[in-house]
């Protein structure tokens, strides 16, 4: 304890509220809050207010990029990008995934709004992780998709209000196919309501597959499909219809170094970034009412003097691993190294790490007080009664003492097929055994 | 009294408010420019300011300063009055609003805030206020308490504790 303060302390510090206006101006790095905490009692108070936080994040919108996180066949691995003190450790967004010892198919399907979609494909399961609280929402693929003959391509996360708080409602997103491989089937999951929307649907040709990501856009989602043409399945989340679009022609043929699609920098529509040997093409979606018309070449980045690559025999083109739509920030792989760069300041950054291989997704989350605060041993009775979010239909009890080992009976039928007996799954600090029968 | 002194006159078809400071400093300016105030706004419209609008929680140097930020920012509402005043580009004011801030010690910051809390200017509230988050931004919780002398009252083992929830953060 330090000893008496120095004259009369300055006024506005001691006003809660001229003190939160103070606070709420400090940057969203992750560190920020943290070291503001650790000053007194009453700044670790009100930084950890759910109003004040709902401020914060309000008043910053964007949550930082934290890092990325690469898919594992046993883990997720977080990979932090940011310089110390805002480097976060693996360790602090670690979730070793029920089963994940090579038992089962494990896929990320990426993350937003500081949630991160993993898929068990063996247990058909999809779960909402938040890693900064821990909390594990577990959510059946719908019925559709539990016959033999669909397959669950891909998925998205969302935030219907935007923010990322942990407590708000989210939505799910799966598509996949059947096996003629010729019709996209979409369907949409609430988390408000527990339920799974109407299944939508669009002709695909035979062969199209889906990339391993997918952008947000306003209300829309885009998938870039993987045949020839690279058609994009575009879906509005409103109106809940989905439209095939075309993409630039020659991109796949042109483009070894990859393609991804992104939104626009003026936050109107979609671009696809395509590598050609050391040049980043951005084709933008030129759009009517119907949607996307064509595509023009708005500009060309010439990696190799950008990130001073040089060329030459010993060399190859960079590769784009991955996009940060919230950020407009493409990650890229290339002979020197790994770098991040901002599509809007062309500002680059190396990454030190090895990202060799693999699929890799941002993550960007407010590192906020009262999200860790939740870490266990978390108070259940601040929580919604339910750990499961609507998922896993026909579980018939719950307990709500907090630490409990709850048992959870499912007696849906087709539940006996697909779920192993006693699987467990952590839904935040609660460990939940499954029991079929 | 200083009604007489304070009566609205116009000059050059704006028409002028006596503000009055807690000791007593007298600042006569346009209505354009006191109404960045939403609380003398509200009075100009109440039609109470007629006899000058006394601030007592505002020491003469301070207003001062807020006068002077009003008169910079009053732009296009201030343009029938002082219109050099008026004409102030945006990098101008840009360059004011920094050096406003940026060389003041705590002390007359704080009742700078206080000042524009008071007198609700959203505008000035926010620059002190980010003024002093940029103060507290990558300063260790030690220098953030030495610099705004604030007492810890953490126990060892709470610090400790909070510390160690997230380690990185106090990282270096």
């Amino acid at each position: 304890m330090s000893t008496s303060p120095s004259p009369a302390p300055p006024q506005p510090l001691d006003n809660d509220d001229l003190l939160s206006e103070i606070l709420l101006r400090l940057p969203p790095q992750p560190s920020s809050l943290p070291r503001a905490s650790l000053v007194c009692t009453r700044w670790r108070r009100l930084l950890s207010s759910a109003a004040f936080l709902r401020r914060f994040r309000a008043r910053h919108r964007r949550p930082p990029l934290l890092g990325l996180f690469k898919e594992d066949s046993v883990y997720p691995i977080f990979i932090p990008t940011l310089d110390s003190p805002d480097r976060i450790p693996p360790a602090r967004f670690s979730w070793r995934v029920p089963g994940g010892s090579g038992e089962d198919y494990h896929q990320l399907f990426g993350c937003r709004h500081g949630r991160v979609l993993h898929y068990s494909r063996r247990r058909r399961l999809l779960m909402v992780w938040d890693p900064l609280t821990g909390d594990r929402r577990a959510v059946d693929i719908p019925a559709l998709f539990h016959r033999w003959d669909m397959v669950v391509y891909h998925g998205s996360v969302r935030c219907v209000d935007g923010d990322g708080c942990y407590s708000n409602p989210f939505e799910v997103a799966v598509v996949g196919t059947d096996t003629s491989g010729t019709v996209a089937f979409i369907c949409v999951y609430s988390s408000k309501t527990g339920n799974w929307g109407n299944v939508v649907s669009a002709p695909i040709s035979p062969g199209d597959y889906m990339s391993f990501s997918s952008i947000l856009d306003g209300d829309f989602l885009y998938w870039l499909l993987g045949n020839h043409g690279c058609p994009i399945l575009q879906f509005n989340l409103v109106k809940q219809t989905a439209t095939l679009v075309n993409a630039p022609p020659d991109l796949r043929t042109n483009s070894y170094g990859g393609f991804h699609i992104a939104p626009a920098e003026d936050g109107g529509g979609l671009v696809i970034l395509a590598v050609t040997h050391f040049s980043l093409n951005v084709w933008k979606g030129k759009t009517n009412r119907d949607g996307i018309a064509g595509w023009v070449l708005e500009k060309t980045i010439e990696l190799d003097r950008l990130l001073f690559l040089g060329t030459g025999p010993e060399t190859w083109p960079p590769v784009i691993l991955c996009f940060a739509e919230e950020h407009d920030v493409v990650f890229l792989s290339t002979h020197v190294g790994f770098f991040m760069v901002n599509m809007q300041s062309m500002q680059f950054k190396n990454i030190p790490q090895i990202l060799h291989g693999g699929l890799y997704y941002p993550f960007s989350s407010f590192y906020t007080k009262e999200a860790a605060e939740l870490l266990p041993p978390c108070d259940m009775s601040k929580k919604p009664k339910v750990p499961f979010a609507g998922a896993l239909p026909d579980i018939e009890e719950y307990g709500s003492n907090i630490g409990e080992k709850l048992v959870a009976t499912n007696s849906g039928p087709r539940h006996k097929k697909k779920i192993n007996p006693k699987q467990t799954f952590y839904v935040g600090s609660l460990q939940v055994e499954i029991d079929p029968n | 009294m200083a009604a007489a002194a304070a009566e609205a006159t116009t000059d050059g078809g704006g028409k002028m408010i006596i503000l009055i400071s807690a000791d007593g400093k007298r600042f006569e300016v346009t209505e354009a420019v006191a109404s960045q105030s939403q609380l003398i706004s509200n009075m100009i419209e109440d039609d109470c300011t007629e006899n000058g609008v006394r601030l007592p929680n505002v020491d003469g140097d301070i207003l001062t300063m807020v006068v002077d930020y009003c008169n910079m920012h009053a732009g296009d509402a201030a343009a029938a009055g002082d219109t050099m005043k008026a004409s102030s580009t945006e990098e101008e004011l840009k360059k004011f609003d920094a050096e406003l801030v940026q060389a003041l010690e705590n002390p007359v910051l704080f009742k700078l805030i206080l000042a524009a809390n008071f007198l609700n200017i959203k505008s000035l509230l926010d620059m002190t206020c980010q003024r002093v988050a940029d103060m507290m931004s990558g300063k260790t919780p030690e220098q953030m308490r030495e610099t705004f002398s604030i007492e810890n009252d953490f126990t060892p083992e709470e610090e400790a504790a909070i510390r160690q929830e997230n380690a990185w953060a106090f990282d270096d």
